[in-house]
């Protein structure tokens, strides 16, 4: 396993859909990377794969999954870690994520992150199936924080807590998602600063930014709207932070054209570089 | 997300307990609280609300809270289902599929890491569904759409060009491309394929999957299309794809004979022309050596013929 505990900064990126694939191979684009749903090229062949495959000539690539269930009692599913293994080697990803979450129970998959209590036997759970994965995966993996709509009764500790000693445990990494983060404070009226601030510095491999629907009595983690204030905010304090991490924007419902897209991770760019610069303005200001 | 009330957890089922409960109740078909009922009914549930398991507050009750996962469940598997199926969709009008996926994920919930795979069992359930009597060639239809999608992304191959084919004269040993399947069919479903194809390409397609995520109680149905019932006629369509895109066609039955046989294990070219002499009122040789030079030439150009030595090294 290599012994790197957070990945280089490779900057921007943005999700690799099919709605862009031909504009993305057609010309060189402004973001710096691209992440991919892993599960939708853990195929044998056609047209994505070839697509996957010549994107990478030009971009580094990051996976992110949904399937890997690391929260759920049934047994790891040992034929997804080995095709999710073949990809990555293939495709000499950047790193590999997926959720602080279960997909099913019974050999049955909803297909959906479903939540965790956060509880010592689910943190004791969690740990010993990453360092299974990680192990099997022959690379440390980042987990991400879900959007949630509930939380358990079993609770003992808070979602960051668990999550900061999953990684510090498991030695993995953490996709900070910060429109889940804002998402979640709500739905749960939670301080997202505060939630922020649990979050270890080193252990925090990648951002993700996205849009949300509110539904009146709760928000929905939709992927299907601009970034909207409250959580690029957010992102400022996540920059102020951790630092310039590889921040990649979600839009996976309602895709708009390439440029928009483009142009959102353009925005997160001059954020960071924005916060970034009066960081070291306030250094320097305090230095002399 | 420090709470004043935070639970100790030592009254509170086991990890594995709750992750059935939240399964059987998110998967429950008439939602969350009904789900309850039926639990209680059999015995597997106690009486009383959810606070045991799920936290609730002002805005929501535990119940609803757990309605938002219900939601999400069924409505990204019915919409990732009408996408692999649209044409089955546009006939029977959107409530009915609803409906129908509904049954289908009852009896065939997900077993497999990928969505990609949830179709497998749907023609078959189709075709014992309630919707069969109504509209009996539906399951072949689906059928068609299902060998579609495995196409898609079954395995690359290197393809024999004419020039190879040729060079290769009479000792050539003819294997299929992986993404090659041929369907035995009850009914003539293609002209209907077609048009629906063509039908859903005249669309605006505006508005499609906005149900996905938000599991919207004011959904408006698409309404059924009235289409002229195929055919009953027994039909074998071969389905592949050539480069990135996928294609069907209509076979011929002497071209449907010979395709299984090169796709079962591979057949060599004097084979295919004895194959076809042997019928009684076969052609002669001459008239057999054109016949399999004729659908050698098709295969050729549909690049259906895989290139001798591909992926066994």
């Amino acid at each position: 396993m290599t012994p790197v505990t957070k990945p280089l900064d490779i900057g921007h990126g943005v999700g690799l859909r099919r709605e862009h694939f031909e504009r993305v191979l057609a010309a060189p684009t402004r973001v710096d990377w691209f992440e991919v749903i892993s599960e939708n090229f853990m195929v044998d062949g056609g047209r994505p794969l070839d697509i996957l495959m010549r994107v990478r000539r030009d971009y580094p690539v990051v996976m992110h999954g949904v399937s890997l269930s690391i929260g759920s009692t049934d047994p790891l599913d040992m034929d997804y870690l080995d095709r999710l293994r073949r990809l990555a080697d293939r495709v000499e990803a950047a790193w590999v994520s997926d959720h602080l979450c279960w997909t099913g129970v019974g050999g049955r998959n909803a297909h959906d992150l479903l939540p965790m209590p956060y509880s010592e036997e689910a943190l004791e759970h969690v740990v010993s199936r990453v360092l299974r994965v990680q192990e099997k995966l022959g690379r440390r993996i980042a987990l991400e924080n879900p959007s949630s709509y509930l939380t358990f009764a079993a609770s003992s500790i808070s979602e960051s807590e668990f999550l900061a000693a999953v990684a510090e445990r498991a030695d993995c990494g953490i996709l900070l998602d910060v429109n889940n983060v804002y998402v979640s404070s709500v739905n749960h009226r939670i301080d997202p600063v505060a939630y922020m601030d649990k979050i270890p510095r080193d252990r925090v491999w990648q951002f993700h930014l996205a849009g949300h629907s509110d539904h009146g009595k709760y928000l929905l983690d939709t992927h299907d709207h601009p970034v909207p204030d409250p959580v690029w905010d957010l992102y400022r304090h996540a920059v102020g932070r951790f630092g310039t991490v590889p921040t990649l924007v979600e839009w996976d419902a309602r895709i708009p054209a390439w440029e928009v897209l483009e142009a959102e991770s353009l925005q997160a760019r001059s954020l960071r570089d924005k916060v970034v610069a009066e960081k070291l303005q306030d250094q320097a200001n305090g230095a002399s | 997300m420090t709470r004043g009330e935070q639970g100790s957890g030592s009254d509170s089922p086991d990890l594995r307990r709750i992750q059935e409960l939240f399964w059987a109740l998110i998967a429950a078909p008439q939602g969350v609280r009904p789900g309850m009922a039926e639990l209680r009914a059999s015995g597997q549930m106690a009486a009383g609300d959810l606070s045991f398991m799920i936290r609730g507050d002002d805005r929501l009750a535990p119940e609803d809270r757990l309605d938002v996962y219900a939601n999400m469940y069924f409505y990204r598997l019915r919409d990732s289902l009408a996408e692999d199926f649209p044409k089955v969709a546009a006939i029977i009008g959107g409530a009915s599929f609803h409906n129908l996926i509904t049954d289908y994920l009852l009896a065939h919930p997900s077993r497999h890491w990928s969505l990609r795979y949830l179709g497998v069992p749907f023609a078959a359930f189709l075709a014992s569904h309630d919707l069969s009597r109504s509209f009996p060639f539906l399951a072949d239809l689906a059928r068609l759409e299902w060998a579609r999608i495995e196409m898609f992304d079954a395995a690359d191959a290197e393809v024999l060009t004419r020039e190879a084919a040729a060079a290769a004269g009479p000792d050539l040993h003819l294997a299929l491309v992986p993404a090659t399947t041929l369907l035995p069919l009850e009914w003539n479903v293609a002209p209907i394929w077609r048009r629906l194809e063509h039908a859903a390409s005249h669309d605006d397609g505006g508005g499609s999957n906005s149900a996905a995520v938000t599991g919207d109680a004011q959904e408006e149905f698409a309404a059924p299309l009235s289409v002229d019932r195929p055919e009953q006629q027994k039909t074998s369509i071969l389905v592949w794809r050539q480069g990135f895109a996928v294609y069907h066609r209509t076979l011929p039955p002497t071209e449907s004979h010979c395709l299984e046989l090169a796709l079962r294990d591979g057949v060599s070219l004097p084979d295919l022309c004895e194959i076809l002499m042997g019928g009684e009122a076969g052609p002669d040789t001459q008239v057999a050596m054109q016949t399999v030079a004729g659908l050698l030439g098709r295969w050729l150009q549909d690049g259906l013929v895989v290139k001798p030595g591909f992926g066994s090294s």
